[in-house]
């Protein structure tokens, strides 16, 4: 009833009225000034409504109480044992408000006993309890401040699984927070601290101010950093702070500079001797007396660094444990030879003439992806002249001068000759792939030659997208010609463009599969 | 049963007691020292774990020991595991802390991690209760400080 106006209105519940009757247990109260309807709609979730625009008639949702995210508290001294548990929510039903609606006072329906709800910290008390004045700090107590007061490996954990920049804000949350940042033993500096809204400073700029403040309050090792920077500019600040990581048990360092504008690297990366993942995009590296091995070192990346072949030869001899190695190299140079037996791994961009493997008996995944190569540089032989251990082979034919206008070059068709392979096994090779495909003669000999040499091949994927552009007779070529008897093929492709070659019937369906994807 | 399954006791610090196969309570990597020194006689107390909170690592410690459960129930549990108030996730990491449980203590510091993530201070001061101790200088000095982090 509008009082000022004295005229009854009906006021509608947020839910239907049929919820309302199958339910007794709902209330409307007072809270805070507004209307509120409170109802259970099971045994443990309990809604807190209240009626925000009594002439719009707008609803809306404050709380809802869930059983098992409200913390119970009852009185120490208790001895009845129906005190020491939680009631069940949907036997409560709400009797009024306190603190501004803060807190709802709560009845039982069969005991009649009196609770409150603390609608912000989600407690739940006896009445007389948490009322009390003796005990009125009782409640307050009994959850104060539990994070700050979890012991140090445990916040130090905490800190970890945040981002960088969270974990340094809490350092304004209170007095035992202010430092405790600086313990963490992990960061990675990226795009989101130079890019911000509110000042365009220079990368470089701010990358210095949050150094010199790692510098001054960090304690303890960093064991992991990463650096995401463009244009970054030689300074001895950051030198400086590459030589603080180095003392510091750096563990995995992680470097992306800026294309245009190559870092030269401190010689100090060179002495950090725990190092046992290091990853340097885009800058130069250069030869330092300093280096005696990566002795720990499982995973180098390079890519797009600055380097000669002498150094990049010797980096990699110089890394005993190394089991991963990627390698993106633009820049055609002398051949290097990589005799790591510890490799597992290897991705190589570049010239494929750069590279010669020796000596990797345990090597099982292998990915060359070539550039611009020259037809008499190519020696599959020679590449694979070590690798029997090896699962995976990808090749891209993406840059591949596989083929050359003429098809029937001799050249590369004599290096891809079954005889010059006499003692290559592909024992293990389970997967093949094989992307950009151009379906070109020494591609067909490369096919054939694997096929023959690898007895436990599973897949051979072919990537179609050079295939697609090319002529239907070619296409039909290539499957013809794959048909080898121990070979079942899988069309993967769009069947009614191919459905002329779908039709064909795989000729022996048998272990290998051959997929057009 | 075969006759290889042992079984141990574990009492909380409420008198609660919890019989248990040794297979699943070595989770806990300070039983499993226990075990392995050979100073477990009967009962193994643990002054610092109540019972309720012991009944929530059981329950996860069972569940995943549980055999043929696939990855995506596991993931649901574990969803629906940190899920709880504050003060019990609070006494959950302090008996992981304890029983030197990793698994059990990364994933609730991870979920505290998530209710802190992405949050003001204010709003992290107040969902856990921590009292602003600074005076409004000390504050501004420290946003200064920090003032790459509050961009």
């Amino acid at each position: 009833m509008d009082i000022k106006e004295g005229k009854f209105s009906i006021t509608y519940l947020p839910e239907r009225d049929d919820v309302v009757n199958k339910t007794n247990n709902y209330a409307l109260i007072q809270l805070d000034g507004f209307l509120s309807y409170i109802t259970c709609d099971s045994e443990a979730t309990m809604d807190v409504w209240i009626l925000e625009d009594f002439h719009g008639q707008v609803w809306s949702k404050k709380h809802t109480i869930v059983a098992e995210l409200t913390h119970y508290v009852c009185p120490s001294k208790s001895t009845r044992p129906n005190e020491r548990s939680m009631p069940e929510i949907g036997k409560l039903v709400a009797v009024g408000g306190a603190r501004n609606g803060e807190v709802l006072i709560l009845k039982h329906q069969k005991n009649s006993k009196q609770y409150l709800y603390y609608t912000k910290s989600r407690v739940l008390g006896d009445y007389w309890y948490t009322m009390s004045p003796n005990e009125s700090k009782c409640c307050r107590s009994l959850i104060p401040d539990v994070l700050s007061n979890l012991p140090d490996n445990v916040i130090d954990v905490i800190l970890m699984c945040l981002p960088c920049k969270d974990a340094v804000r809490t350092s304004i949350l209170s007095k035992k927070w202010r430092y405790k940042w600086c313990r963490r033993t992990e960061f990675t500096l990226d795009k989101s601290h130079w890019v911000t809204k509110n000042d365009l400073l220079h990368p470089t700029i701010k990358f210095k101010k949050i150094i010199c403040q790692f510098l001054t309050l960090h304690e303890g090792p960093i064991t992991k950093f990463t650096l995401d920077i463009v244009n970054l500019e030689n300074s001895p600040e950051i030198d400086n702070f590459i030589y603080f990581l180095s003392r510091n048990g750096i563990q995995h360092l992680v470097l992306h500079l800026s294309f245009d504008n190559p870092y030269k690297l401190p010689s100090s990366v060179f002495t950090c001797s725990q190092l046992r993942h290091l990853s340097l995009h885009n800058c130069s590296i250069h030869h330092s007396s300093a280096f005696k091995g990566f002795n720990r070192l499982i995973s180098l990346e390079l890519c797009e660094v600055i380097i000669s072949s002498e150094l990049l030869e010797s980096l990699i001899y110089h890394c005993p444990l190394l089991e991963q190695l990627m390698l993106v190299i633009l820049e055609n140079l002398d051949t290097i030879e990589i005799n790591v037996p510890t490799l597992r791994t290897l991705d190589f961009t570049g010239y494929i003439s750069s590279i010669c493997l020796k000596n990797s008996p345990r090597l099982v995944k292998l990915s060359l992806e070539g550039r611009y190569m020259e037809v008499e540089d190519l020696d599959f032989a020679k590449v694979f002249e070590s690798c029997s251990a090896l699962e995976h082979l990808l090749f891209d034919f993406s840059n591949f001068e596989l083929y050359s206008e003429d098809e029937e070059d001799d050249r590369i068709l004599e290096c891809l000759e079954l005889q010059r392979f006499s003692d290559v096994t592909f024992n293990h090779l389970r997967e093949v792939k094989l992307k950009c495909f151009g379906g070109t003669t020494p591609e067909m000999q490369l096919i054939k030659l694997l096929l023959a040499k690898s007895p436990v091949l599973v897949r051979m994927l072919i990537d179609r997208w050079f295939l697609e552009h090319g002529s239907l007779d070619t296409r039909l070529r290539i499957l013809n010609e794959t048909q080898v008897p121990r070979i079942s093929i899988q069309h993967a492709v769009d069947p009614a463009e191919h459905s002329r070659v779908s039709d064909e019937p795989p000729c022996f369906p048998e272990d290998s599969v051959i997929s057009f994807s | 049963m075969s006759s290889s399954t042992k079984f141990l006791t574990l009492k909380t610090c409420d008198d609660k007691k919890f019989v248990l196969d040794e297979a699943i309570a070595v989770r806990s990597q300070t039983i499993k020292n226990m075990v392995e020194d050979d100073c477990v006689s009967n009962v193994i107390p643990l002054p610092n774990v109540n019972s309720k909170t012991m009944t929530k690592v059981i329950e996860y410690w069972k569940k995943h020991s549980e055999e043929g459960v696939s990855k995506d129930v596991l993931m649901d549990f574990d969803k629906a595991f940190v899920k709880v108030h504050h003060s019990i996730l609070h006494a959950l990491i302090l008996a992981a802390n304890f029983l030197n449980d990793k698994e059990i203590l990364d994933m609730m510091c991870q979920e505290v991690a998530d209710r802190i993530k992405g949050k003001t201070p204010e709003e992290i001061r107040k969902e856990f209760d921590i009292k602003n101790d600074f005076t409004p200088e000390e504050e501004e000095e420290i946003r200064k400080e920090n003032a790459w982090a509050f961009e």
